[in-house]
């Protein structure tokens, strides 16, 4: 009986190891020809582990194109998905608070507006604010990928936070009114440091979505230097700077690290963040 | 070699022939000693080697104009226009842009590009070795919008390793019924196919269209040949596909033709997705070559297969660069066309990767250096040398529905014909192709 | 702030910030502001140029509803792009919900290998919509890609399969996007362990197997989240873009060309003139369907899904 369990257990096991492999394995595959030599990727499609080791991808697509090196366009990604993904935060979490602890006319009608931003995405927008950016002269700027954002636009955000904040008991926020504590004084020194789990999760997503942004890029950036990793990526692949496979999998596999990095260290809290925005329908 | 390129630019004067031009205000000429820090911006199309030239031809430029820090925007053709025409929206193009023949009127109409005709005139840009017949070339009406700086033509390259290694000889002219024949004995031996017509842009319509006896394939009302005769181009799609030597719509799916590093005549680890030859432009053969060492094939030049070589092949202006109107400092602009036009040492680094230079004195001034550093120089003056005795006068600039019309109409007749097994006839296709053109034109 | 008058002495500046109302208006300024100028205006404008001739370089020309005549009667590529994109949604959107929920039931599962798997199946969702993936896609389903390479190695005429062919195109960009099913798995994961213990053991003594429990218990109990799911996928994918036009760009044939990205090609054509009018009318009509299809997958869901 305990022989038949264990071999269950065993069977088991291997499926779901089996399972994980195949998933990871266009990742794997892409990180490991990153060090083969570039033509040695295609003839050697079906091997996993290259047989020769070598860092010159890495050193020949490091050095971008158009005299910008791919430390540029890491710089400009990092400065995009920060400064936006702040702005998330602080504007996501006011709004949230606003939502769920006061009372006021209009809430029942914003949060409706919020969820339904949810269902509005950027691609749908994609034209309108387009032309709306070019009327106030934001193309070639970086300001319609930042600024937005400063505004809670993105609904999910909020509904996360506004379903963390729904679980701290409101006797805390009564007991700071009695001590005389302002609605901004709650905000800023009782809700605030106790969303932190929710903001992090919050963080962890925007930075990631923020990060993979190629639809903005493609619009709104047209300076050489000015170029997120998204968009230099794509023309990195493009017919303007030649199809070098191998260094082109070493910038891809370059630029997927952070996502990967953040996800291995904040893993549980993303997990719970995930969850807990899908636990009512 | 001296001789065949003095052969190549009398040549041009003959192949194109055009009106003269007018007077206009006067200008400055930008002086780097009194100017402070400029960022000056410049766009164009091309591929990998294009744009390595162009970078040092500009960070020479530098050397005489410290003061100024380049922007530098290289796109593919395809990513080009759509950019260039949301940047001309935003009253943001580059101070000088790259502009192609077809293009200019219609760039023009919208107000972007610059009348450089005042600076001719003050002297700012030196036009003097330039033939009268290719400045007119950037001419709309009575202005000078932008200028020819490289002359091309239509060229087949071709795998010449595997038509060699088959015994098979590749004539210049080489008609339609000669390329099939070929196309079809390769493809039975080696199972290699060969790419033509594949809606990415109408120039082998063009080309047809040509050797039927007219000049250009489109007016302002939409196509010039009639259904009948479209019928005949559509009918060679649907033929060669049905005999298997043609690629065809699935199979330009699933390979890359935009990109000419990975294009099937240079790339590709099977004979099922190789092509035999490219129907290109002469100045594109340095960036294909670059491809095709890499994989050991040595590149063979013809014309475009045409009934009538004759009548179809001409001399292109190739890529023109034009001062736009958002330029902040024309008179930079101008200095700086001037110098991408006249300067040897600049176009030394150029390498002629766009084609062959119009001015008279450039062009020779460079001919050694160039085939020094870039093997493949003297074979394309060598083949313009050939186009030049044996072609027509060049078509029209194409009317302003053009684009659409190519996106809308001739990709997607040319993917329903080249469709394996397609319900689609050939003169259903041609009278299509007639009917929504004449649409798409009367609506513009 | 101006507006209160002087004469109030009661209501100071501060005690009137602080009155709950105005505070909830002050803490939801973000939102406000940002909807009526991110959302609103440009929404509006787009509706305006919906009724225009428009190409960018010149001045809007007011041609009323000739656009969407145009799109609704004559033209066979939007017609063309919503097959696609409802097959793609239709299709994709289920797999990998079901995907999702299958891995789920497996992962329910108390051993300590646990997290480590779930963050494995997870992984690909993280950085599956980065432009990476995309280029990596394309080179693993190339006729000499690795995908042909390892399952030549078994079927032996997969060898140089063309899977950017008509047909098995679109099923590049659907394999993508099932890959990609860890977040729902998540979800899921975390409403298995709310179902209450008790309930199993009430059907257990009721004689109920392991798969009765399943249909009798498990289903119906997490139906509120595969409703929340379906909702969630159904909007993506119909929103997808990056993925399309990087992959395939549509091709052969307009068959793997996804609503968006038409869109898109009709605002930035490669060659040609913008017509961003019609492509406004094409984002307004996207709008329309995707209220619609929300409408409707809530309607349905006092049919199916169990409400506690």
């Amino acid at each position: 009986m305990v022989g038949r369990n264990k071999t269950k257990e065993l069977i088991y096991h291997l499926l779901v190891a089996f399972g994980a492999i195949v998933m990871v394995y266009p990742l794997l595959w892409m990180i490991f020809s990153s060090f083969e030599p570039t033509d040695m990727v295609l003839p050697t499609a079906a091997k996993l582990l290259p047989e020769n080791w070598t860092l010159d991808n890495y050193i020949r697509g490091w050095k971008g194109f158009m005299g910008y090196t791919f430390g540029t366009f890491f710089a400009n990604s990092f400065f995009i998905a920060l400064t936006s993904t702040f702005g998330t935060l602080l504007s996501s979490s006011f709004v949230a608070f606003a939502l769920q602890r006061l009372k006021f006319k209009l809430r029942g009608v914003l949060f409706v507006l919020v969820l339904s931003t949810m269902m509005l995405p950027a691609q749908i927008l994609m034209i309108p604010q387009f032309m709306w950016y070019r009327h106030l002269n934001w193309v070639g700027t970086y300001f319609p990928m930042i600024l937005p954002y400063f505004f809670a636009i993105q609904g999910f955000f909020v509904y996360l936070i506004m379903n963390f904040i729904g679980g701290i008991p409101k006797s805390l926020d009564e007991a700071a009114k009695i001590d005389g504590c302002s609605y901004y004084g709650i905000f800023f020194r009782i809700i605030l440091p106790l969303i932190v789990p929710a903001l992090i999760t919050s963080a962890i997503f925007s930075f990631i979505w923020r990060w993979d942004d190629y639809l903005s890029a493609l619009l709104y950036v047209n300076r050489a230097n000015m170029r997120p990793v998204s968009l230099a990526l794509q023309l990195f692949n493009d017919p303007s700077s030649g199809s070098d496979i191998g260094s082109t999998l070493a910038m891809s596999t370059l630029s997927i690290v952070p996502a990967t990095i953040i996800f291995l260290i904040f893993q549980k809290s993303l997990v719970e963040g995930i969850a807990s925005t899908g636990i009512k329908g | 070699m001296k001789k065949i390129l003095a052969l190549v630019l009398s040549l041009m004067m003959l192949c194109m022939a055009m009106p003269a031009m007018a007077d206009g205000l006067a200008v400055g000429t930008y002086d780097p000693a009194t100017a402070g820090t400029v960022e000056f911006s410049f766009g164009w199309w091309g591929n990998q080697v294009r744009d390595e030239v162009t970078k040092n031809a500009a960070d020479y430029f530098t050397e005489n104009y410290p003061n100024i820090t380049f922007n530098l925007n290289a796109q593919s053709w395809g990513n080009y226009w759509a950019l260039m025409s949301t940047y001309a929206a935003n009253n943001d193009l580059p101070d000088v842009m790259q502009q192609d023949y077809a293009y200019i009127e219609q760039w023009v109409e919208a107000g972007d590009l610059l009348d450089l005709t005042p600076y001719v005139e003050s002297g700012a840009l030196d036009l003097s070795t330039m033939p009268e017949s290719v400045i007119a070339t950037g001419k709309v009406g009575d202005g000078l919008y932008a200028v020819c700086c490289a002359v091309n033509a239509p060229a087949m390259l071709y795998n010449k390793t595997l038509t060699d290694s088959l015994g098979i000889e590749v004539p210049m002219n080489i008609t339609w019924d000669q390329f099939v024949e070929i196309s079809k004995k390769i493809y039975e031996e080696t199972g290699v196919g060969a790419i033509y017509g594949d809606g990415n842009s109408e120039n082998p319509l063009t080309y047809y269209a040509r050797s039927l006896g007219y000049t250009a394939l489109w007016d302002e009302n939409g196509l010039i040949p009639t259904a009948e005769e479209m019928a005949g181009y559509y009918q060679r799609l649907i033929d060669g596909v049905a005999e298997g030597w043609l690629y065809d719509t699935d199979k330009l799916a699933g390979v890359n033709t935009n990109d000419l590093a990975q294009y099937p005549m240079v790339y590709g680890a099977s004979n099922e997705v190789r092509a035999w030859s490219a129907m290109c432009f002469s100045n594109q053969v340095a960036a294909y070559t670059a491809a095709a060492n890499a994989d050991g094939i040595e590149l063979g030049f013809s014309t475009w297969p045409s009934t009538d070589p004759v009548k179809s092949n001409y001399m292109k202006p190739g890529q023109f660069f034009a001062v736009t109107t958002d330029a902040e400092n024309p008179d930079l602009a101008v200095a700086f066309l001037n110098y991408l036009l006249n300067d040897v040492q600049g176009n030394i680094l150029l390498r002629a990767e766009r084609g062959v230079p119009p001015c008279n004195g450039t062009a020779a001034a460079i001919a050694d250096e160039v085939g020094k550093i870039d093997a493949t120089y003297p074979a394309s003056v060598e083949y313009l040398a050939f186009v030049g005795e044996n072609c027509s006068p060049i078509f029209p600039p194409l009317p302003s529905y053009a684009g659409t019309a190519q996106t809308e109409v001739i990709q997607m007749l040319a993917e329903e014909c080249l469709l394996k097994g397609t319900s689609m006839t050939a003169e259903e296709a041609g009278q299509m192709a007639v009917e929504m053109i004449a649409d798409i034109a009367s609506s513009f | 702030m101006t507006a209160i008058p002087a004469t109030k002495k009661k209501t100071t500046l501060g005690s009137w910030i602080n009155q709950e109302n105005v505070a909830g208006y002050m803490f939801s300024m973000p939102f406000i502001v940002g909807f009526l100028m991110f959302m609103v205006i440009p929404m509006g404008l787009s509706l305006f140029y919906s009724f225009c001739k428009y190409d960018i370089q010149n001045p809007p020309v007011w041609i009323g509803l000739e656009n969407y005549i145009k799109i609704f009667t004559k033209d066979p590529t939007f017609i063309k792009t919503l097959k696609v994109t409802c097959y793609y949604a239709l299709i994709g959107t289920p797999l990998k919900v079901v995907f999702a929920l299958i891995v789920a039931l497996i992962l329910n599962h108390e051993t300590k290998a646990v997290p480590l798997y779930r963050a494995t199946y997870y992984l690909p969702s993280i950085i599956g919509g980065s432009v990476a993936v995309a280029i990596l896609w394309r080179r693993m389903f190339e006729s000499t890609g690795t995908i042909n390479a390892l399952l030549g190695k078994i079927f032996p005429f997969l060898q140089s399969y063309n899977w950017f062919s008509e047909g098995p195109a679109i099923w590049v960009l659907i394999i993508l996007t099932v890959w990609q099913f860890g977040s729902s798995m998540l979800i899921f994961l975390s409403a298995l362990k709310q179902i209450p213990r008790e309930l199993y053991e009430a059907s257990h003594v009721d004689g109920a197997n392991t798969n009765q429990q399943f249909w009798r218990v498990t289903l119906p109990l997490l139906t509120p989240t595969i409703f929340f799911n379906l909702v969630q996928q159904t909007i993506n994918s119909f929103l997808a873009f990056t993925q399309c036009k990087l992959i395939t760009n549509g091709d052969p044939r307009k068959s793997t060309l996804f609503y968006t990205v038409y869109q898109y090609q009709k605002a930035f054509p490669a060659v040609g003139k913008s017509q961003m009018g019609y492509a406004s009318a094409l984002a307004w009509i996207m709008l329309v369907i995707i209220s619609v299809v929300t409408a409707l997958l809530f309607w349905s869901k006092s049919k199916w899904v169990y409400d506690d």
